[in-house]
């Protein structure tokens, strides 16, 4: 029999012994989707259609899709969604990674960047594999966008307006609901001739590009960050037509590990992207709430890092005996009143930013010197 | 604001390096100071602690010549740069004639740089001053440490407008007098303008 995928809409030939009554679980090699396929109602060479297609999920284009259509006389009518499991009940997804507390989409990344030019660029680039790409010039947008769309990647500008790419990265890779976010970090910090060094702080990112090697290295680096999130690559539209399946005794053994017929093909299962229509949409005064908080704390680090320029030995000898806060404590004092007196009350009512920069700037000094945390 | 004095037939400009925290201007100065003829310089004042932290200003004249029969006189003052000390900058930056941005290039400085940028774009502002019609030079300064940010990064984040800006190493005085004459330059342009 064949099935075709609901999420890439690619045909598979399919042993029909193999198929248990009420159906037996496939993994797509194309796109990595996991559907449930059911023996036709009647018996003959009718194909088996698809259960699932995630809203969110790119779609081969209509004449693709109908192409790849099966005649409509041997088309049998989709099962119910009850029959679904949801693709996060599948004993693979749950050994390869723990799931992120978003549903991240893998279909789409995420670039922020002032530039129109580089937009258009790493778009065109990202478009050309597969990804759908959401765009944003400025860093407030960019937060909003990835809270509503949660890309699984997010390719950011250092020097974005009103909120840095590095604060964003920070921020991002700190909170567990979205620590697993991947990020390519636009940077052109590293002067490709006369300072050319290894970066030596990332603020969390898992790579970075610098502008003029977008072309020629961006694809390369998203497709290792996509397989190191072990998941599908973007979702493009099939050109083959006839990928063959793998020996049909294989698939029941093989529905725990993934199919395994075209190893190079066979990602592991994406992330429900049902899950994402029913995430919350970022509240309308997070924007400036954010900006505002980034803003707090970007000022106590300042703080403290004017601190520790003018108190190095101070500073060091209070991280090393543990008792930075007792022994900076007339300078903290002083740096605690000019931010409360830069800081709007209502920010600083939302939460004690200074403490918990201090906190950081700790841990981050005693890495530094090689305390440990 | 130039003070011109008639009966002594001078020119008194005021230029003012300002920067973050320890990010070179009192090397500046010190490097004029240090190559500037001495019949042409009057005496650095200079109000520094041990630990380098410029309590109020350092002041440097500087005699550069005469334009039409007047003697011009640069008085070269820097700022406190830590965050803490916002109202001797705004003293220091009554009656400026042109500023020196001196940023720290060390990409750990960055947020510092960004910070003290637009708090003199306050302190001109509430001063009557436009930043952006003020002479003004950038420079990004400690060119010769590691882990610093392309100039490239830097002009987008303090500089947009793209005005003039020199790389420089103040300890060994790359860049610093080109920085001081561009800045000499476009003071001594705004005067005949004036006049």
């Amino acid at each position: 029999m064949i099935v075709s995928c609901g999420q890439c809409g690619v045909r598979l030939k399919v042993d029909d012994s193999k198929i248990k009554e009420g159906g037996t679980r496939l993994k797509c090699p194309k796109c990595g989707n996991i559907f449930l396929a059911e023996k036709p109602a009647e018996a003959g060479n009718a194909e088996q259609p698809l259960q699932k297609t995630p809203p969110e999920s790119p779609r081969p284009s209509p004449a693709e899709s109908d192409a790849q259509k099966p005649p409509e006389t041997a088309f049998t009518p989709p099962s119910p969604p009850a029959q679904l499991k949801p693709v996060e009940a599948a004993p693979q997804a749950k050994v390869s990674r723990p799931a992120p507390k978003w549903g991240l989409d893998r279909s789409k990344i995420l670039v922020a960047h002032d530039g129109e030019s580089v937009l258009g660029l790493v778009e065109s680039i990202l478009t050309n594999e597969g990804y759908q790409v959401i765009k944003e010039t400025e860093g407030i947008a960019a937060v909003v966008s990835i809270e509503r769309e949660k890309p699984f990647l997010c390719i950011l500008d250092v020097a974005l307006p009103r909120i840095y790419g590095f604060e964003i990265c920070d921020r991002l890779k700190n909170s567990p609901e979205s620590s697993d976010i991947k990020i390519i970090l636009i940077a052109s910090i590293y002067d490709k001739t006369r300072y050319k060094r290894e970066p030596v702080s990332l603020y969390g990112a898992d790579d970075y590009i610098e502008k003029h090697h977008i072309q020629d290295s961006l694809a390369q680096k998203v497709k290792r960050l996509t397989a190191e999130t072990g998941g599908a690559p973007a979702v493009r539209p099939p050109r083959e037509q006839d990928i063959r399946m793998p020996a049909p005794e294989d698939i029941p053994l093989r529905q725990e590990q993934g199919l395994r017929m075209r190893k190079d093909e066979m990602p592991e299962p994406a992330a429900p992207s049902v899950t994402i229509s029913a995430e919350k949409r970022a509240e309308p005064g997070l924007a400036a709430d954010s900006q505002q908080v980034e803003a707090a704390r970007r000022f106590a680090r300042i703080i403290l890092s004017d601190i520790a320029l003018y108190n190095q030995s101070a500073v060091e000898e209070g991280i090393r005996a543990g008792n930075f806060e007792e022994a900076l404590a007339a300078e903290l004092k002083e740096g605690r009143e000019l931010y409360n007196g830069r800081v709007s009350r209502e920010v600083i009512e939302s939460g004690d930013y200074f403490a918990d920069e201090t906190t950081k700037f700790i841990e981050k000094k005693r890495q530094t010197m090689g305390l440990g945390i | 604001m130039s003070f011109i004095n008639y009966s002594s037939r001078e020119i008194n400009v005021k230029l003012v390096y300002y920067g973050p925290g320890l990010c070179g201007k009192t090397t500046n100065l010190h490097y004029i100071y240090k190559k500037t003829n001495p019949e042409a310089k009057g005496k650095m004042i200079s109000l520094a602690t041990e630990t380098e932290r410029t309590l109020f200003f350092d002041f440097l004249p500087l005699a550069l010549g005469e334009i039409r029969g007047f003697k011009t006189r640069f008085h070269l003052y820097t700022v406190p740069g830590q965050v803490f000390y916002d109202a001797s900058r705004k003293l220091i930056l009554k009656g400026v004639d042109g500023v020196v941005f001196v940023a720290d290039s060390q990409v750990e400085r960055m947020e510092a740089n960004v910070e003290s940028m637009d708090n003199l774009r306050v302190n001109l502002a509430e001063q009557g001053y436009d930043m952006d019609k003020i002479p003004f030079v950038v420079q990004y300064n400690k060119r010769d440490l590691p882990n610093v940010a392309v100039v490239s990064e830097m002009e987008k984040l303090l500089n947009p407008r793209r005005l003039p800006s020199y790389e420089a190493v103040a300890t060994t005085g790359v860049g610093v007098f080109d920085t001081l004459k561009n800045l000499a330059k476009q003071v001594l342009f705004e005067l005949k303008k004036g006049r």
